[in-house]
């Protein structure tokens, strides 16, 4: 048996279910199907992890209206502070440097353990376009929340007493046999440096990133971004990364998904895609992403996120 | 045998020809996201992967390649998303066969066995490798397309396929062999 029969044994699946082909069948129109609960959550999950940027001035954890247990910011109700003292933003770096001065200005904090980080996120993708909204588990240890409509809500597994514990809709929750570890399924990751070196070996470590890969750089700075809280040096540290990789270019003028122009910073073609991450011309505050297929399969399509608003919240509405 | 210039839509665009495509590919679709993402969310991503097929159906080029190859191209997009819980899915894997090491039980994982307690080390090379590697890897391991559909599936040359393949079975077995030699 050679490693690639090894591979074969190892993540053999069995054929999907009846139930799961006629889902599918459904959402092609081929077929009456029957409408499943979980329907595209883990499609939007998936960009969740791709997108990112616009986790701006709302990133300010600020109370997310409608978000049950949302708490306000520290800084709610005081006046805005006055922006810093911006650099040129004709260069890549210049944009990204002045990014990371505005993620400076953003309020200090953490979540408690037990606490969610909520996101409201509005996506555009081949397959369609929506809002969803999540509720993270500060610490990976409570179960979660997708929520991107009616019917399509679903519970996001938590890592308790190192054995992943999950809740299928319409069922309690159950523990796997499977074992975890809550750091890598936490929202919140106080262990992240904010010194570049520190930070360019810690993504190494942790992603498999190489120091020259700026487009894995910048969709895995995205999806930290949108995927976990990161408290102000974080943000700026990854910003400050991101300036210093080459490859990157800015783009003068682009507009989000929402119809909103600002500064962009573009990818090179990275998995037959452009990304380019979109920031407020005047404050830096960053405003969301956009990614182009420009070869292979994804060829054409047009795709993009915007983060609307975010939290951190004390629990999450009933789950299903 | 497939057929080599099967259409994504028959003979035009509609519907019926896409359900026929549909039924011949979704469960080995499925399989292959099942593979590396788990079966719950494979649900949703084997099904993504055809809705952007059909959405998508138009600019498919059937003189670059058959189709199944492009159906493949579309969900490793789609798997590139879950880089994140990719991973997770190997490293429980590693965990759960050593677990099962440790407590004296056979090794076998599952559907038969991954070699003598291999479970664990084969995850975890797994994990280790980029994202690219991985791809190819898995495109010939869990779906044995050739380096020309693997090319035509991810937009890359052929000898670039080879070259991500050879240097992804050096890195499992020199993972294996290592660990191998650790654990005795």
């Amino acid at each position: 048996m050679n490693e690639l029969d090894m591979i074969r044994v190892l993540l053999d699946e069995a054929p999907p279910s009846a139930e799961v082909a006629a889902e599918g069948r459904r959402r092609i129109g081929t077929g009456p199907g029957r409408r499943r609960s979980r329907g595209r959550w883990a499609m939007a999950a998936g960009l969740t992890a791709a997108a990112a940027a616009a986790v701006a001035v709302a990133y300010a954890l600020a109370p997310a209206a409608g978000a049950p247990g949302a708490r306000p910011a520290a800084s709610a109700g005081a006046p805005a502070p006055p922006h810093p003292a911006f650099g040129p933003a004709t260069t890549a770096s210049g944009v990204l440097r002045n990014a990371a001065l505005a993620a400076l200005q953003l309020p200090a904090g953490a979540p408690l353990p037990g606490q969610f980080v909520y996101t409201k996120l509005y996506l555009r993708q081949a397959t369609g376009a929506g809002v969803m909204q999540t509720w993270e588990s500060a610490d990976g240890t409570r179960l979660g929340l997708e929520d991107a409509g009616p019917n399509q809500r679903a519970a996001l597994p938590a890592c308790r007493d190192g054995f992943w514990v999950d809740k299928p809709v319409g069922q309690p929750a159950e523990e796997s046999k499977m074992r975890c570890n809550p750091a890598g399924n936490a929202a919140y990751q106080p262990a992240m440096p904010t010194a570049p070196a520190a930070l360019r070996s810690y993504l190494h470590q942790r992603f498999g990133l190489d120091p020259g890969d700026s487009g894995g750089l910048l969709t895995q700075t995205e999806s930290l971004l949108t995927t976990c809280y990161l408290t102000p040096a974080q943000r700026a540290a990854l910003y400050r990364l991101l300036a210093r990789t080459p490859g990157l270019t800015a783009v003068p003028h682009v507009t989000n998904v929402r119809g909103q122009t600002g500064v962009g910073v573009r990818s090179g073609t990275w998995k037959g895609s452009v990304y380019t991450i979109i920031f407020d011309r005047r404050t830096f505050a960053p405003l969301g992403m956009n990614w182009t297929g420009v070869s292979g399969p994804m060829k054409g399509t047009h795709n993009g996120e915007v983060v609307l608003k975010t939290a951190i919240v004390d629990g999450t509405p009933p789950l299903p | 045998m497939r057929a080599r210039h099967e259409t994504p839509a028959g003979s035009g665009s509609a519907p019926e020809g896409f359900a026929d495509l549909y039924e011949r590919h979704f469960a080995d679709i499925y399989r292959y996201i099942a593979g590396r993402l788990g079966r719950n969310v494979a649900d949703d991503i084997a099904a993504d992967t055809f809705v952007i097929a059909l959405r998508k159906h138009a600019d498919f080029d059937p003189g670059r390649g058959p189709v199944r190859a492009w159906l493949y191209g579309i969900a490793t997009n789609l798997v590139a998303q879950h880089r994140r819980a990719e991973k997770r899915r190997y490293q429980a894997l590693a965990r759960a066969g050593a677990q099962e090491l440790a407590a004296g039980h056979d090794s076998n994982p599952g559907p038969g066995a991954a070699g003598e307690g291999m479970q664990p080390r084969l995850a975890r090379a797994l994990a280790r490798l980029s994202q690219e590697e991985r791809d190819v890897l898995l495109l010939v391991a869990l779906v044995d397309l050739s380096y020309q559909e693997i090319s035509q599936a991810l937009g890359i040359p052929d000898g670039t396929v080879g070259s991500r393949l050879n240097r992804a079975r050096r890195k499992i077995r020199a993972a294996l062999d290592q660990e191998g030699q650790a654990d005795e």
